[in-house]
């Protein structure tokens, strides 16, 4: 558009002076702003004003939102201004005048008497807040699309619509467990049943259904365990993931000053030999019942402190005979026995395997019973099978003459020792009967059998009745309340070998399997304390022992 | 003022800022070895209530410091506080935290005040340096007489232009029209001259710091036929030059008032959007207790 436009000025004397000058502008636009066709200083004008459209009969006026013009002394926001008239704005004239010939548009601006030179600023933006940038509008659009996104969509939306970004995930406060990660996956319901509510301990019994309480339902809800949830110890959503509590505390807070009636446990605050009871053996006792010609055996686990504890396994073994090289050799090797000669560590690096007469003491102490039979023995575990063995033997002996054993009288030889010929001029059942009942009494009371066991005899006629051998039982775990770890206690700087069992279990001195050879306190308390004993290494109960027992501890006083 | 603003009553809110952190600290030590520092601990619950009151206390004192007429304090005694107390709230939500963040809703509350206070740092910087700068910069005016200034030379100059050669009238022209201050964000921030002017010979060309028509006005002068011309030219001359100090003091006020104000544009909003995410964090974390 060719613009003609014609500036008077009026100088002090009150000459007016006139000044035309053309320009091509895209649209005729007036306001403060430089880069206007017509610019115009002064107060209340704005950067861009307003536009002029030319038409054949004059101007169009459209000011922009908020401004205005005064058009024959009406301010107005759209007018018309016919060729000659002309609007004020600011003290400025601004007339439409027919434009000559070659133009488009014509002007006639007169400026005003008096312009306050410093309204130049409004003709340049100077200030942030007049880019367009707001801060109230940014901080609602931030309020509400936090909002959004952190609360309302992923409590509206089905997960299956969403992004993970307006999902419940952007609830979760950290990793999941990975063993509850792959089996739950991102199902946070699956756990979080019912808004506000606690996980409850349903969902966790869902799946861990194997777990023990801690107390029998009537003490725990003397000691406010019934109330206590799952997810009050085991807490999710941590980083490192940590989902059994350690604290001492947890443990301490009840056992240091038990508090529920007719308490049998002493106080425990931490462990040292000041802060811990001594330890108590859980002991194997059998307690005799009579059944038949005998007794039928009933086995309790009765626990007992240390310093008392008599093993009452029903095994005569002493631990010194058999660890004392110039007594007791390795049959094949010929070398002394070692603790692991008959202590094999199990799986769990606690336990060892169960000592057995077949695996462990056969090698040694066979069964034989017969010397001219050297190669029959008698079977183990069953007295009854062991004299009808022998009275089996004894028969085919006194009753076959072929059998290649002097069963009928013989000629008593010099090279021979006594006991080896056995007379008997009776019937052979007869002669195999009383050599059965004299070689059981020699087994039974004098050697075999009594060697290791503990034989009842009974006044029985029928030979069958009269010896009961009371039954072993070797306590599988003197310390069952506890954890340990054999293998982690098998490196030591200053000990190999059979020193580092030995330094616990004193058995080159035990004389009688009725001692018990575990170690109290004070063996542990050497290297260990607990966390305010910085000199030690640290143990947390939980180390030693479980909050969830295998099975709820039984306590008929608590049934 | 602004020095006082950290000294203010002998540092008291620093005392107590370093109070609440050493207090909080203690808090969170006492959470133990049971379980990892955490914010669902009661030392956790303790350490979140108190940042999160603390943090609407704060956002408060945006609205306290347009209430003159408060009898609660004065305004710099609170915005004293706010510094020192918006510094220990970070100690105190990242104890909370345990530090421990992950892609979701309560990170994103940390991550938002993060950036608040952060901002508020560079907002506590450029209230104690840019005022001493910007009065150095205006030379014992103020923004009001540059402008009146510059205009007075704009007049000038196209007053001298006029009776010059159109070339030379149309470069000054030009030049006055085409000349930038302040404009976008960034122009501002920056402090960007995007001044141009036209030329006869050569269009129209960039003119930042008004250098290039202030080289073509001078190199006009050894071309000029007329010693009228000459005087007009060399006037010209003076007054461009003149014009362009003004406009270098009034670029750099821009500049510095606009940095002054630009932190306040993620202060603020993101002060709102905080709120709304510590808002998502409570309801959500109780909802999925």
């Amino acid at each position: 558009m060719r613009l003609l436009i014609r500036e008077s000025t009026r100088s002090a004397d009150g000459a007016v002076s006139h000044h035309e000058r053309e320009a091509d502008v895209r649209e005729l636009t007036f306001g403060s702003a430089p880069d206007c066709a017509i610019q115009l200083i002064g107060p209340g004008i704005a950067r861009r004003h307003g536009t002029l459209r030319p038409d054949s009969s004059g101007l169009a006026v459209e000011c922009a939102h908020g401004c205005t013009v005064t058009v024959n002394g009406a301010e107005q926001r759209r007018g018309r201004l016919a060729f000659g008239e002309s609007f004020t704005l600011a003290g400025h004239t601004v007339e439409a005048r027919r434009p000559p010939p070659g133009f488009d548009a014509a002007v006639g601006l007169t400026a005003a008497r008096t312009i306050d030179p410093a309204a130049l600023e409004t003709a340049y933006l100077t200030d942030l807040g007049q880019t367009g940038l707001s801060r109230r509008r940014a901080a609602w659009i931030g309020l509400i699309l936090v909002l959004l996104v952190g609360l309302v969509l992923p409590w509206l939306l089905p997960r299956e619509l969403v992004p993970w970004w307006t999902s419940d995930l952007v609830w979760s406060s950290g990793p999941l467990h990975p063993a509850h990660a792959v089996a739950i996956g991102d199902d946070c319901s699956a756990c979080h049943v019912s808004p506000f509510q606690r996980v409850q301990d349903a969902q966790c019994t869902a799946c861990h259904t194997a777990v023990a309480d801690h107390a029998v339902p009537t003490l725990a809800a003397h000691v406010g365990l019934d109330t206590t949830r799952c997810a009050s110890c085991h807490k999710e959503h941590n980083e490192p993931v940590h989902l059994t509590v350690d604290s001492d505390a947890l443990c301490t807070d009840c056992h240091g000053a038990p508090a529920w009636p007719d308490n049998r446990l002493a106080s425990v605050a931490g462990f040292s030999s000041d802060d811990h009871p001594p330890f108590s053996a859980d002991l194997l006792h059998s307690e005799a019942l009579p059944a038949g010609t005998g007794f039928a055996y009933r086995w309790r686990l009765a626990s007992s402190g240390l310093a008392d504890a008599i093993d009452r396994s029903n095994l005569r073994f002493p631990h010194d005979v058999h660890l004392d090289p110039a007594r007791v050799q390795d049959l094949a090797s010929g070398e002394a026995l070692g603790c692991v000669s008959c202590h094999e560590l199990s799986a769990d690096d606690e336990h060892f395997v169960p000592v057995t007469m077949e695996r462990h003491c056969r090698a040694c102490h066979d069964l034989k019973f017969d010397r001219q039979a050297p190669d029959r023995e008698l079977p183990h575990g069953n007295p009854a099978e062991v004299l009808l063995t022998m009275e089996g033997h004894f028969m085919r002996l006194y009753a076959d003459p072929s059998s290649g054993e002097p069963a009928r009288p013989r000629r008593r030889l010099p090279d021979r020792a006594a006991g080896d010929i056995e007379r008997c001029d009776g019937p052979a059942h007869v002669c195999a009967r009383d050599r059965t009942a004299r070689e059981a009494e020699a087994q039974f009371t004098r050697r075999g059998c009594v060697t290791c066991h503990e034989v009842a005899v009974h006044d029985s006629a029928d030979l069958l009745g009269r010896y009961q051998v009371v039954p072993v039982r070797l306590t599988p775990d003197f310390f069952a309340a506890a954890r340990f770890d054999h293998r982690a206690h098998l490196t030591r700087r200053d000990a190999t070998g059979d020193t580092l069992c030995l330094d616990c279990h004193p058995a080159t001195t035990s004389t009688s399997s009725a001692d018990v050879l575990m170690p109290d306190i004070a063996q542990c308390v050497a290297c260990h304390g607990d966390h305010r004993q910085t000199d030690r290494v640290p143990l947390h109960c939980i180390d030693c022992h479980a909050f969830h027992p295998d099975s709820v501890t039984r306590d008929e006083q608590w049934e | 003022m602004f020095a006082n603003l950290l000294r203010y009553r002998g540092y008291r809110y620093l005392w107590w800022g370093l109070g609440s952190i050493a207090l909080g600290w203690a808090i969170y030590v006492s959470q133990g070895d049971g379980e990892p520092p955490n914010g669902g601990t009661w030392q956790g619950y303790v350490l979140g209530t108190w940042a999160a009151l603390l943090i609407v206390w704060l956002t408060f004192l945006g609205y306290r410091k347009r209430s003159y007429r408060s009898g609660l304090g004065t305004t710099q005694g609170w915005t004293s506080a706010h510094v020192y107390l918006g510094l220990a709230v970070w100690v105190l939500a990242t104890l909370h935290s345990g530090v421990q963040f992950g892609a979701n809703v309560h990170t994103l509350a940390y991550v938002l005040m993060s950036i608040v206070i952060l901002s508020g740092l560079f907002g506590l910087h450029a209230y104690l340096n840019y005022p001493s700068r910007l009065a150095q910069n205006r030379g014992g005016r103020n923004r009001r007489e540059l402008f009146a200034e510059l205009y007075e030379l704009n007049r000038r100059g196209l007053e001298l232009a006029g009776r010059c050669a159109p070339d030379v009238q149309t470069a000054v022209r030009s030049s006055i029209q085409l000349t930038r201050i302040g404009g976008g964000v960034w122009e501002q921030l920056s402090g960007r001259d995007r001044s141009a002017y036209d030329s006869l010979t050569q269009g129209r060309r960039p003119n930042p710091d008004q250098a290039a028509v202030i080289d073509e006005v001078a190199a006009r002068i050894t071309r000029a036929d007329r010693r009228d011309e000459v005087t007009s030219l060399q006037e010209l001359l003076a007054v461009l030059c003149r014009r362009q100090t003004v406009l270098r003091r009034l670029r750099e006020d821009v500049r510095l008032n606009a940095w002054l104000s630009a932190w306040l544009y993620l202060h603020v909003p993101l002060t709102f959007a905080t709120l709304a995410a510590l808002v998502a964090h409570i309801v959500s974390t109780f909802i999925y207790w």
